[in-house]
């Protein structure tokens, strides 16, 4: 258990009186993993515990065996980047200005800020854009934004909230392809798009009403989808859903 | 670096242009200051009340326009999280502090090259940047917590409203006491700029606290939250409701230096050069004078309010200021009203004496003047003007 990057022990998070993660367990210690959920599961409240942003109201998160919410704080918010489901940063600022200041947000010294965030936009290839205004960037530019800044602190771990969203299909194999050549060691992306998962995760996490209803591998959620989808067995909404999809999607790319 | 991006693209630099614009315009057009720089610095401090306002709202418009949401999020998952609000907030008080600077360079200037009264009042900085910082403050914090644009005109009126409801009181939010007249002799009463400072400060801590709990990175319980701020509420509401009968200023407790040889003109130590060009001025009046056979005053001293009244016998009061000096030089009428008032006589705040003691001082005061315009040296003094100086010398004092 202490090797891994990512180690999430009994979650559970509410907003009021409603529940919006119950009792959430999962490890990670390398890899790809896809988190998978209709909207409203938990997806964005579970990446944004992770990433510190949102304390939970139980449980506990440990990111390479350090505390968000705890003394390790600060060391713990270094090895984690969060590209988050929108790209509304500052319409005034550079592309270059945004990705740096979060880069220094995040510890880097703010020359070292300056170099990784033209490296980090290389990376994403918007080093032609960088002092474009985010006013001046199209969506799937804004986009790649994000993920700049997710990466420019070069975390361990990163959280990629649905990357592919709003992308027309160009976009989207684009930015599959760059979650695919990431560098970090854990990645853990949310998506409602299954061929994303299937081009990049090789494990999948599904949240269902906040609960965590399946952690394996896609290779064996793949048998089971279609299992499920020539059998009809019975399953939770989501799972039977997300199968379904899963099955559809599988079908249409035979086609 | 966050505030340095945000003083590159923010809107602070909107509020150092209107600001220096403001500075510069007043150093320009009106300079009765030219030789007393805190003269020149509480006038132009009247523009915090208009800037004041300013500054709020373009904080929150940009913390709250530009910042939000994104920043928020990013923010919280970050160790420097909080500069994400106060990036924003401290490049445009930047901005505005650099202005206030740059105008009290230009009157520094001014004063420097008219040979004027070098800055001796403290308090015109501490609360012009204390009211600069938590005009900056209000807007960061508004920015945060009032949604969309309406959080411009709420947190420039909350700091309009905050100005003119407190103006007179015990402290003065967002304003600083002004001057439209010399302060040689005067200076700012301690404890109403203290209360002052106090109020703005705490403003700031308690803006800079609520944005720190607002924070999720940054939790606080809300019992140490209230706690806190009634803590940090309670110096502010004590400041508020200090009984005050002190003013705004009050006479200066300074040590009186005295200046000049057989005409000596005394004042306060800081405003040496004052008096000396005075003295000068009234030796070279007394010694053209002297054929007139008037006993003229030869010891002058600049006093305000009380201090006025506790001259001695053989002493002058000379109501003075740097105004009333043209390029170095007092003016006629000035030293003949001096020459011609040699005492502070008690009639004077007699409706029934005052008059006829009025007149006295006209009839002597014109003959003064008739006689400095005289390229020749004058003659005795006529009879009039013997027996109404002789009134005027002898009158019991106040």
């Amino acid at each position: 258990m202490s090797n891994q990057l990512l180690r999430v022990d009994a979650l559970t998070h509410r907003y009021g009186r409603e529940r919006g993660l119950d009792g959430v367990t999962f490890a990670i210690d390398s890899g790809v993993g896809a988190l998978v959920g209709v909207n409203g599961a938990g997806k964005s409240t579970l990446l944004r515990i992770l990433a510190g942003a949102q304390r939970p109201t139980s449980g506990s998160v440990s990111l390479a065996g350090l505390n968000p919410f705890g003394r390790d704080r600060a060391d713990a918010l270094s090895r984690v980047g969060l590209m988050p489901q929108t790209s509304d940063f500052p319409k005034n600022l550079t592309a270059h200005e945004v990705v740096a200041s979060i880069a220094w947000f995040k510890g880097v010294s703010s020359r070292q800020a300056k170099t990784r965030a033209a490296e980090a936009l290389a990376r994403v290839g918007l080093e032609d854009r960088a002092n474009s205004r985010m006013g001046q960037l199209s969506g799937g530019m804004a986009r790649r934004v994000a993920l700049a800044q997710a990466i420019v602190s070069e975390p361990d771990i990163l959280l990629l909230d649905e990357p592919s969203t709003g992308l027309d299909p160009e976009q989207r194999r684009a930015m599959i392809a760059l979650v695919r050549s990431l560098p970090a060691t854990v990645v853990v992306f949310s998506s409602h798009v299954m061929e994303d998962v299937e081009d990049v995760a090789a494990d999948v996490l599904i949240l269902d009403a906040g609960r965590l209803i399946y952690e394996n591998s896609l290779v064996q959620l793949q048998e089971r989808g279609a299992a499920v989808s020539t059998q009809s067995a019975p399953g939770s909404r989501a799972e039977v859903g997300f199968l379904d999809v899963l099955s559809d999607s599988r079908g249409r790319a035979r086609a | 670096m966050t505030v340095l991006i945000w003083a590159k693209r923010g809107l602070g630099f909107f509020v150092f242009t209107l600001l220096i614009g403001f500075v510069l315009w007043t150093s320009i057009t009106a300079r009765p200051w030219q030789l007393e720089f805190d003269w020149a610095a509480r006038y132009g401090a009247a523009y915090v009340y208009l800037i004041a306002p300013l500054l709020a709202a373009a904080v929150s418009f940009d913390v709250g326009r530009r910042a939000r949401p994104e920043m928020t999020l990013m923010g919280a998952t970050a160790r420097r999280g909080l500069m994400a609000f106060m990036a924003p907030a401290l490049a445009a008080l930047g901005w505005a502090v650099l202005a206030a600077v740059g105008g009290w360079g230009v009157m520094a200037a001014i004063t420097t090259f008219s040979g004027g009264l070098a800055p001796r009042d403290p308090w015109i900085f501490v609360e012009t940047l204390s009211s600069l910082a938590a005009a900056a403050a209000v807007g960061m914090l508004l920015g945060l917590l009032v949604e969309g644009i309406l959080a411009v005109a709420v947190s420039a009126g909350a700091v309009l409203v905050a100005a003119t409801v407190t103006s007179g009181h015990g402290a003065n939010l967002f304003q600083v006491a002004t001057s439209s007249g010399t302060l040689v002799g005067i200076e700012r009463t301690p404890q109403r700029a203290i209360a002052t400072v106090v109020c703005h400060l705490t403003l700031v801590a308690v803006a800079a606290a609520c944005v720190a709990a607002r924070q999720r990175a940054h939790p606080l319980s809300t019992p140490w939250l209230l706690t806190a701020a009634v803590a940090a509420l309670v110096p502010v509401v004590t400041a508020m409701v200090w009984p005050y009968s002190a003013s705004e200023y009050r006479p200066s407790g300074e040590l009186q230096a005295c200046v000049g040889s057989q005409v000596r003109v005394c004042g306060p130590s800081s405003a040496k050069p004052l008096l000396l060009m005075a003295a000068t001025d009234l030796q070279q009046a007394t010694t053209k004078l002297r054929p007139s056979g008037l006993p003229l005053p030869e010891s002058f001293a600049i006093a305000r309010g009380s201090a006025a009244e506790r001259l001695p016998r053989d002493q002058t009061l000379l109501d003075l200021d740097s105004s009333q000096l043209v390029e170095g030089h007092l003016p006629s009428s000035t030293i003949a009203s001096a020459l011609a008032t040699p005492r502070l006589c008690r009639g004077f705040y007699s409706s029934q004496e005052a008059p006829a003691l009025i007149e006295r001082v006209r009839v002597v005061s014109e003959w003064l003047t008739s006689a400095f315009a005289d390229q020749s040296s004058p003659g005795p003094a006529p009879e009039v003007v013997v027996s109404s100086f002789a009134v005027l010398s002898q009158c019991p004092q106040k």
